[in-house]
């Protein structure tokens, strides 16, 4: 299975706004994800947007690169623009669980 | 002893029916979406734990407790102990397919090892009916073997797949990326599932002491405690995770947001 449009387009951001090669990119954005608990196969437009706000700014801090909020928060627009694909389908794992407790 | 019988077969009565509670109103689900996970979850719990489970308990009733020899036993009591050993496989079998239908739809290792366990079972079933194990278990044989470790381990799988999905939605959680309640349920679900284990295990004990009935009778008090209280654990989470009522998702709901809030 192969990543989500959004995680292939936040990485591509990325590697456009550091000096970061495309296997860089993609490692970091994989641990920001990492560290909120999501996946790269799954992951959607509205957690992307939390975890460039909240998780990505101090990864790439720690890596060297300046102005990470101003970064992130620029990508975090870019993606909120983007008009993705209809992302809760009903057959992620949390989504099930959700539905099998009636909530 | 009274007591203790009496607690066992209120503990009992409380899984059967807790589980059919649960199954009935994942089945009821499944009617209106017509989707896999409920049909699979609620046919699983309907087959093990409600039909599987009580058909099993109506065996030994009959047969008046575990059998050390072939003679005798009522022609009926084999009859239903056929019935429930397939009920109970078929419940394991959809059960094995919940879990790789929802925590593995893409990962071709998990259908495999799904397969492979369901061939283990069924060989094991078919192979155990061939030699007579409705009318007396074969314990230890290879087909007994092959059974029992699907139905020992099965729960084990989705115990694992359970708290692994916990411990995902915790730290999404903590950023507000997850619902507290649904986040609560993979917990429920994977203690319900560990519980089950320990219980299936603790019922398996006396297998060991076959053709010793004075040990049998010495272990069975304990082997009752231990299984009404894990069957009482595991019915409960399984009734907080998919019956939760009003007063449980609103503590589980501020509990989990000042969580959230501290971290």
């Amino acid at each position: 299975m192969s990543e989500s449009i959004v995680f292939e387009s936040t990485c591509t951001a990325v590697e456009q706004a550091t000096s970061f090669d495309s296997l860089s990119a993609r490692g970091t954005v994989r641990l920001a994800l990492k560290s909120a608990g999501l996946d790269a196969r799954e992951v959607t437009a509205a957690q992307m947007i939390v975890v460039l706000k909240r998780v990505l700014p101090s990864e790439l801090k720690v890596r060297g690169v300046k102005d990470s909020e101003g970064i992130c928060s620029a990508i975090a627009s870019r993606i909120a623009g983007a008009a993705f694909k209809a992302e809760a389908n009903g057959s992620s794992v949390e989504e099930i669980f959700r539905r099998l407790g009636g909530s | 002893m009274g007591i203790l019988a009496g607690f066992h077969s209120v503990a009992t009565l409380a899984f059967v029916l807790g589980s059919a509670l649960v199954s009935i109103r994942l089945l009821a689900l499944a009617y209106r979406t017509r989707e896999a996970p409920e049909i699979l979850l609620g046919g699983a719990l309907l087959c093990e734990a409600v039909l599987g489970y009580g058909v099993l308990i109506a065996n030994l009733v009959i047969r008046g407790g575990l059998q050390v020899a072939a003679q005798d036993v009522p022609p009926l009591a084999v009859v239903i102990a056929g019935a429930g050993k397939f009920l109970t496989d078929v419940g394991v079998t959809l059960l094995l397919l919940f879990v790789v239908n929802v925590f593995r739809r893409q990962t071709p290792w998990a259908w495999a090892l799904a397969g492979t366990l369901a061939l283990i079972l069924w060989g094991g079933f078919a192979v155990g009916a061939l030699h007579g194990s409705f009318r007396m278990e074969r314990v230890g044989s290879l087909a007994w073997l092959c059974e029992y470790g699907v139905i020992w381990s099965h729960q084990l799988w989705c115990m694992m797949e359970s708290y692994r999905y916990w411990g995902l939605l915790r730290r999404r959680a903590a950023f507000g990326l997850a619902d507290p309640l649904v986040t609560n349920r993979f917990f429920l679900w994977g203690t319900a599932s560990l519980a089950s284990s320990i219980a299936i295990w603790a019922a398996s004990v006396p297998f060991a002491f076959m053709g010793d009935l004075q040990r049998i009778a010495d272990i069975t008090p304990a082997v009752r405690i231990v299984t009404a209280v894990l069957g009482l654990c595991s019915v409960s989470c399984s009734l907080f995770a998919f019956l939760p009522p009003a007063w449980y998702r609103r503590r589980i709901g501020t509990a989990v947001s000042a969580f959230a809030e501290v971290h």
